[in-house]
C-alpha cells in the first residue's frame, strides 16, 4: 500500500524544502533594511543548502542540509545621525539585493508548483487506471 | 480414440497449474480482502488525524493534510473499484442460467 503512494511522498519532501526555502527568502526581504540583529551587526541574507536522500531504492527524496548566511559585505551607507552608525558615520545595512529575492522567489513558487503538478498527474494516472475496471 | 486421451493427458498441467498457483500464495480471499480494508481504514484515520492536528494547529503546514486527505480518497477509490468488480463477478453468477 505504501508503495502506491511513493511519488507522492517524495513530493511532499520537495514540497517541504521548497517551504522552508520560502521562509529564508520572506526573511531576507522582511530584513532588507534591518541594521541590527541578535548576533549583532546588520542582518545577514540567508540561504538554504538541498540534499537528496535515498527515500527508497528508486525515489530520491530532497531535504534542506543547512541553513548557510550569505559571506557578501554589508552595504555601507554614510548616516551619521543613526543609531547604528559606527564612528566613521557609516551604517551597515543588509547585503540583500531584492531583486535577487524576488527571482528566487519566483523560482521557489514554480518549484513548488511543479511538485503540486506531479502529485496531480500521478493522481490522475491512477484514477485513469481504476477506470480501465468499468469497461 | 487414442487421440482423445492423448489431448486429456496434455490439458492435465495447464489445469493443475492455477491451483498450485493458488496453494502457493497462502493468503485466502477474504483474508485478502480484509488486510486491504484495515489498509484503507489505517488510512483514513490517518487523514482525519492530519484534518484534527491541523485545526488544532499541532501541524502548520497544509500540503501534510492534502497529502493524506489525497492518500485516502485513493486508496477509498481503489477499494471501491474493487467492490464493484466483486459485485459484478457475483451478480454475474448468480444471474446465470440453471
Amino acid at each position: 500500500m505504501e508503495d502506491m503512494f511513493l511519488p507522492l511522498n517524495v513530493s511532499a519532501t520537495a514540497l517541504e524544502a521548497q517551504k522552508i526555502r520560502m521562509n529564508t527568502i520572506a526573511s531576507n526581504i522582511a530584513n532588507v533594511n534591518s541594521t541590527s540583529s541578535p548576533e549583532g551587526g546588520p542582518y545577514r541574507r540567508k540561504d538554504v543548502v538541498f540534499e537528496s536522500y535515498l527515500y527508497d531504492e528508486s525515489s530520491v527524496g530532497v531535504n534542506i542540509s543547512k541553513i548557510v548566511e550569505d559571506e557578501r559585505p554589508p552595504r555601507r551607507v554614510y548616516d551619521p545621525g543613526h543609531p547604528d552608525a559606527d564612528k566613521n558615520g557609516y551604517v551597515s545595512y543588509p547585503n540583500i539585493n531584492t531583486i535577487e529575492e524576488m527571482v528566487n522567489l519566483i523560482d521557489a513558487t514554480h518549484a513548488y508548483e511543479a511538485n503540486l503538478t506531479l502529485i496531480a498527474a500521478y493522481k490522475d494516472m491512477y484514477s485513469k487506471t481504476l477506470a480501465l475496471t468499468q469497461v | 480414440m487414442s487421440d482423445i486421451g492423448n489431448i486429456t493427458t496434455d490439458i492435465k498441467p495447464v489445469i493443475s497449474e492455477p491451483v498450485k498457483a493458488a496453494q502457493k500464495g497462502s493468503v485466502s480471499f477474504d483474508n485478502a480482502i480484509k488486510d486491504a480494508l484495515k489498509e484503507v481504514s489505517v488510512v483514513q484515520n490517518n487523514a482525519d488525524k492530519a484534518i484534527e492536528d491541523f485545526s488544532k494547529g499541532k501541524v502548520q503546514d497544509i500540503h501534510t493534510v492534502v497529502l493524506a486527505m489525497e492518500k485516502a480518497d485513493m486508496s477509498m477509490q481503489t477499494l471501491l473499484q474493487v467492490r464493484n468488480k466483486l459485485l459484478n463477478a457475483y451478480n454475474t453468477i448468480m444471474s446465470m442460467q440453471v
